[in-house]
């Protein structure tokens, strides 16, 4: 039996997971479709869905596997993929959640604050940067980490400004003439 | 065992862990300290945005403004910027993407 709490919290986040599924279910309808349709079978798809169970991993192991690639191979590919997740896990672990979906429409409601801000532009940026200069699967990665120092330190920026601005201006020397 | 099965089987031993590492720790992330914290904190947006720029700015693997995915994207986040509201945001990025796309 739940408690009325944990009801009222599991309804609220099924609410708010709800309008993801618009983008779950193609995506999952893809990776799963996709061993399929390369000749790898549908016992891959199935393997895949439930053992590695993270969409664009799984596609990155299968076409490794599709183009013959050895079990190493494909095996690099998804992990350098999923390195992500330990920042997921990262960020997560403060609220022992489990591990969100990310789509484009999290991004904005993500950006509640100006180092917020400056991490989600940084962290794009370098993501673009780390993609033209062909940095394959670890652009991501790259990116993220360039928009956490980023954020980080303008996050630091404005505390410093802040406790400055707040600091007790010297006593005035008197009435002004 | 075939080479198909101990990719998935190594693969999903991999990214178990990935994902286990940090919760397995997270019942001492009480007294974290607070730069420790403040790196946490980018995390969300530093991520996404990660994700997201590239796929916006260069679907097809080379830079490119002028196609559906990048004027979508600019609406759609005007549209969660202004409203909030996750599935509008969805109905209207998707919606810009099949219209230009049948143009």
């Amino acid at each position: 039996m739940l408690t009325s709490t944990a009801r009222a919290e599991l309804t609220a986040g099924a609410r708010a997971v709800a309008p993801m599924l618009v983008g779950v279910i193609p995506f999952g309808l893809v990776a799963g479709a996709t061993p399929a349709t390369t000749g790898l079978g549908g016992g891959t798809s199935i393997g895949l869905s439930t053992i590695v169970f993270a969409g664009a991993s799984q596609l990155a192991a299968a076409d490794a596997l599709a183009d013959g690639g050895s079990a190493l191979v494909a095996v690099i590919a998804a992990c350098t993929i999923n390195l992500r997740l330990l920042l997921y896990s990262a960020s997560l672990a403060p609220h022992l959640a489990a591990v969100p979906l990310v789509f484009l429409v999290l991004l904005v409601p993500a950006i509640s604050s100006r180092p917020a801000a400056v991490a989600a532009i940084v962290g794009g940026l370098v993501a673009l940067f780390a993609d033209e200069a062909g940095a394959g699967h670890l652009g991501v990665l790259f990116g993220a980490l360039g928009g956490i120092a980023a954020g980080a330190f303008a996050e630091a920026a404005l505390e410093r400004r802040a406790a400055r601005d707040d600091t007790p201006l010297p006593p005035h020397p008197g009435p002004a003439p | 065992m075939s080479r198909i099965w101990v990719a998935i089987i190594l693969s999903g031993i991999g990214t178990y862990a990935m994902r286990a590492s940090f919760l397995v720790f997270a019942h001492r992330l009480a007294d974290v300290p607070l730069g420790v914290q403040r790196l946490l904190r980018q995390i969300p947006p530093a991520a996404l945005a990660a994700i997201v720029v590239p796929a916006l700015f260069r679907p097809e693997g080379s830079l490119d403004l002028w196609q559906p995915r990048f004027l979508a994207g600019v609406v759609a986040a005007l549209v969660a910027w202004k409203t909030r509201n996750i599935a509008l945001t969805l109905a209207v990025g998707i919606g810009i993407v099949m219209l230009l796309d049948a143009l």
